[in-house]
């Protein structure tokens, strides 16, 4: 899901903080952007403070945090990738053209050996 | 130092290639040279050749000691890397043949083909691996992390508007977003130096086998090639899609090994970043680009098996070596006569 571009009105200055919010970068924002990504985690960008089930602050360091959604981090709050693993879906996410979210990607030969079975 | 050493030569490739990065004139028959090419029996893995093109592709990374910087761009040491990727593309596009994917499906497409790694490498590390076969891992993995993230940065001046953000937002973050102590090459040299391994640049470049050097080639390959942006940008999408999990399991190895925080941080923090960089790699950037360039999109698919396919090589590869007790590196100081040995044998592994 790609960030989309706002139009923006060149004749309209006064209106461009407001109308153009989405071309500011995120973590420049004095709000802070939550997304969620398709099937996979929470992206917070801005300012934000993170604080643990036992009210500890989290130190955070990047400037994007993946907030756990499928529930299976070890790391919580935090993403870990288990959901891939997991082959979490977030129910009701619909994809772009409708389908199923996983994809049939035939010759991709079933099992662990790619190389020798795709060669 | 921040430049590799030449190391010695492997066969008659690298050896040309040596000979002629100190100034030979090895490099001008290229007759000789794309019939030594065509004998090559394994070019996704042949430690002659993938030797050979580590070396001139370093030139446009760090450079190598006692090297003309201006070797680069030298149009006999251009064409022989032209010659030495032919084969190494060709294999590639026969061990992983096209498959035709819309746009819009490639974010899950690449989810998808993540979710079906063996693992058994990164098992075996974090369960049964000894302290020197995780030396051998990490030097292994030194031939791509004490230059990490490089190769995909080629890509920033060929992407434009969202994808190209997207890309730079990840690539921030490798290189420590804003404190050098933080980037994770800098963090992999820590490791390797908490492991008790040299971490000068390419201190062990002369013992890596062809199939890991064939690894970060691939990346060099689709990095150095504008039309092969996408491929670069699916390769990309695909290591962070399928970091997590082992590193994961990496720093829990080395925990089990007693190894401190400083020197396991290297993976605990992939877990956390590249958490980050998978969501942000596969929908807004290998996602992004498909939609602004839908003719990319299998090729963006195709980064990403190519990735896949090298990577169980390697990785099947060390983990017969030590399951059967021996190194899976080369031989300190081999003598020629090995160097064919060893070459038939990784032949025979992948045949």
């Amino acid at each position: 899901m790609p960030h989309e571009a706002p139009a923006v009105s060149p004749d309209a200055p006064g209106d461009v903080a407001r109308a153009d919010a989405r071309a500011v970068p995120p973590t420049r924002r004095r709000r802070a952007e939550i997304r969620a990504y398709p099937d996979g985690p929470f992206l917070v960008r801005g300012p934000v403070t993170i604080v643990d089930g036992d009210g500890s602050e989290l130190v955070v360091r990047r400037r994007v945090v993946a907030l756990c959604r499928c529930g299976r981090s070890r790391r919580q709050p935090l993403c870990d990738g288990t959901h891939t693993a997991a082959g979490f879906t977030c129910a009701g996410t619909p994809t772009a053209n409708g389908s199923t979210p996983t994809l049939d990607l035939r010759p991709q030969p079933s099992g662990g050996d790619r190389a020798d079975g795709s060669g | 130092m921040t430049s590799a050493s030449l190391p010695p030569a492997r066969g008659p490739l690298s050896s040309a290639v040596i000979e002629g990065l100190r100034g030979a004139d090895t490099l001008a028959d290229t007759d000789r040279l794309r019939m030594l090419v065509a004998g090559c029996a394994d070019p996704l893995g042949d430690d002659d050749l993938h030797l050979a093109l580590y070396l001139i592709y370093e030139l446009s990374y760090r450079g190598l000691v006692d090297v003309d910087d201006a070797m680069e761009w030298d149009p006999a040491v251009v064409a022989c890397r032209l010659a030495l990727e032919r084969p190494f593309e060709a294999a590639l596009r026969i061990a992983v043949p096209p498959i035709p994917v819309a746009a819009d499906d490639v974010p899950t497409g690449l989810r998808t083909l993540a979710r079906e790694g063996p693992g058994t490498t990164s098992r075996f590390l974090e369960r049964e691996a000894d302290l020197e076969t995780f030396q051998e891992f990490v030097i292994h993995r030194s031939a791509y992390h004490l230059k990490e993230a490089d190769p995909h940065s080629f890509a920033i001046p060929r992407l434009t508007g969202a994808p190209k953000v997207s890309l730079v937002e990840i690539q921030a973050d490798e290189y420590g977003g804003g404190d050098a102590s933080w980037m994770h090459a800098a963090l992999f040299a820590q490791t390797m130096r908490g492991v008790g391994l040299d971490d000068s640049y390419g201190a062990y470049l002369a013992r890596i086998p062809g199939s890991t050097l064939a690894t970060v080639n691939l990346m060099s390959l689709f990095g150095l090639h504008r039309r092969l942006r996408g491929a670069l940008v699916g390769h990309l999408a695909m290591f962070e899609l399928t970091s997590t999990l082992p590193n994961r399991r990496y720093g829990n190895g080395l925990r089990r090994l007693g190894f401190d925080e400083a020197t396991t941080r290297f993976f605990d923090e992939h877990v956390e970043a590249d958490a980050v960089h998978e969501a942000i790699a596969a929908n807004d950037l290998a996602g992004g680009l498909a939609a602004a360039e839908p003719h990319l999109a299998s090729q963006i698919m195709f980064g990403a098996r190519a990735l896949l396919a090298l990577d169980d090589r390697s990785g099947e590869g060390m983990l017969a070596s030590w399951r059967a007790g021996r190194s899976s590196l080369l031989p300190p100081d081999r003598e020629p006569a090995d160097v064919g040995m060893h070459a038939a044998r990784g032949a025979g592994r992948v045949a």
